[in-house]
């Protein structure tokens, strides 16, 4: 127990940026996909879309996006290293590391989409500072909401598709709130109420993450 | 005998709803017609699947707590029999939808919410069906359970107070509201769903019992 409580959540998170920085396939695995997705929004729409439209593909891109950012957060963690950890942290101390990873990731994510859409597919929204915020609000939720289906996927050792098929029915809330919130910043008007729900769901997902994990992570 | 004093109950109330609910009076309005009957019956399955599903998050919760394989089988049945009355709430609902709304399938808060609630319990199946082992699969159905419930509650309690539904007592509140249950239609309608939760949890008791003597049985 003393040596588990040594470890603070910030070291273990600066451990795995590093790490992140040393191996860096999955960051530019991720930097692709944006880039495709936001290319093959444009091949589909190549008259520009409405901003309802592009609000709504926007919105599926950072959901899958963050989908497929998060799905190997917890590989490393697989094999040897899984006892190193085991013996070293305390299973909170990875939660709450691993969710500043996610959340970073997805809210990075974001950004990036966002900008890519503006190049590819123009800039309807009307309330452009309302609406980033909003996205970043909608993307916090989703990395924070991935890193329990994430730590779930990979504890079964079949990961790959699992974690599409978990994920997605609980991002929907997320999503609609997302995506009704987008409409109304892309209108012009002022959603706040939607950004703080989004903010609500990603941080109610954080709680439930942050109090189920220790019975995932043991074995 | 005397145990089984709760199945004989629900067995006579949902007898009770089928006799009064098809022969009793109820108030005439236009487009509802004698379509309002459904009410004791569409609504019920509603009742009935949160009920069951409730259970399932219950016995999740006491399978982390105590690592008891028989809270497993519950959570796992009761999740079963949950679904089963979702389908059937689904079906009920789209008849009667056809016939009230005119179309099978409307684009609803309710709906959106029930068709993420069936999503999220058929990924769990799909988790528990990729694990080998019978205790991690115990944990880690748990634990998405138990996530994926309170993320459905809060969901399908909050979201709809953001949107207009075409169910009655929407568009700001998503339950019932007082005054749009004729005092004739509650000496019905309360019976039948208390009714319909009992006959739920029989079948789940069933369910159970004979889940848990397959396990024993061996071969």
């Amino acid at each position: 127990m003393t040596k588990s409580s040594r470890v603070a959540p910030i070291h273990l998170f600066r451990f795995l940026i590093k790490l992140e920085g040393r191996q860096r396939s999955f960051v530019f695995q991720s930097l692709v996909y944006a880039l495709s997705t936001a290319y093959i929004a444009s091949l589909v729409f190549p008259n520009g879309a409405n901003a309802q439209t592009w609000n709504g593909l926007l919105w599926m891109t950072l959901a899958f996006n963050a989908i497929t950012a998060s799905t190997h957060s917890f590989d490393r963690e697989a094999g040897p290293r899984y006892f190193y950890l085991l013996g070293l942290v305390k299973p909170e101390t990875l939660f709450l590391s691993k969710w500043a990873v996610a959340v970073l990731a997805s809210v990075s994510l974001a950004l990036l989409n966002l900008f890519l859409f503006s190049v590819f597919l123009g800039w309807p929204a009307q309330n452009a500072l309302g609406y980033t915020l909003h996205s970043l609000c909608g993307a916090m939720g989703f990395g924070a909401l991935l890193t329990t289906t994430s730590a779930l996927a990979s504890r079964t050792g079949r990961n790959l598709g699992l974690m599409a098929v978990l994920s997605l029915p609980l991002l929907v809330p997320s999503l609609i709130v997302g995506v009704r919130g987008g409409e109304r910043f892309a209108l012009g008007l002022s959603a706040v109420e939607y950004s703080l729900g989004s903010l609500g769901l990603g941080l109610l997902a954080t709680a439930l993450g942050y109090l189920l994990f220790p019975y995932l992570w043991r074995d | 005998m005397k145990g089984a004093l709760w199945k004989w109950l629900g067995a006579m109330l949902v007898f009770y709803a089928l006799i009064a609910g098809m022969l009793l009076p109820v108030p005439r309005l236009p487009i509802l017609n004698e379509t309002i009957r459904n009410l004791y019956f569409h609504v019920g399955m509603w009742f009935s699947m949160l009920s069951l599903w409730g259970g399932s998050a219950w016995f999740a919760l006491l399978q982390l707590r105590t690592g008891d394989s028989k809270s497993d089988l519950k959570s796992n049945a009761a999740a079963e029999v949950g679904f089963v009355f979702g389908i059937l709430g689904l079906l009920t609902g789209m008849l009667w939808a056809q016939f009230t709304w005119g179309k099978f399938w409307v684009n609803d808060p309710k709906l959106n919410g029930t068709a993420m609630s069936l999503l999220m319990y058929l990924a769990y199946f799909v988790l528990r069906s990729s694990v080998d082992d019978p205790n991690r699969r115990a944990r880690l159905s748990a634990v998405y359970n138990l996530f994926a419930f309170v993320l459905m509650i809060v969901f399908i309690q909050v979201l709809p107070r953001f949107t207009d539904s075409l169910h009655p007592g929407n568009g700001g509140n998503p339950a019932f509201s007082q005054y749009d249950l004729d005092s004739g239609m509650r000496t019905v309608f309360y019976p039948a769903m208390i009714g319909w939760i009992l006959l739920g949890y029989w079948i789940l008791d069933l369910r159970a019992r004979i889940r848990f003597l397959e396990l024993k049985t061996p071969g």
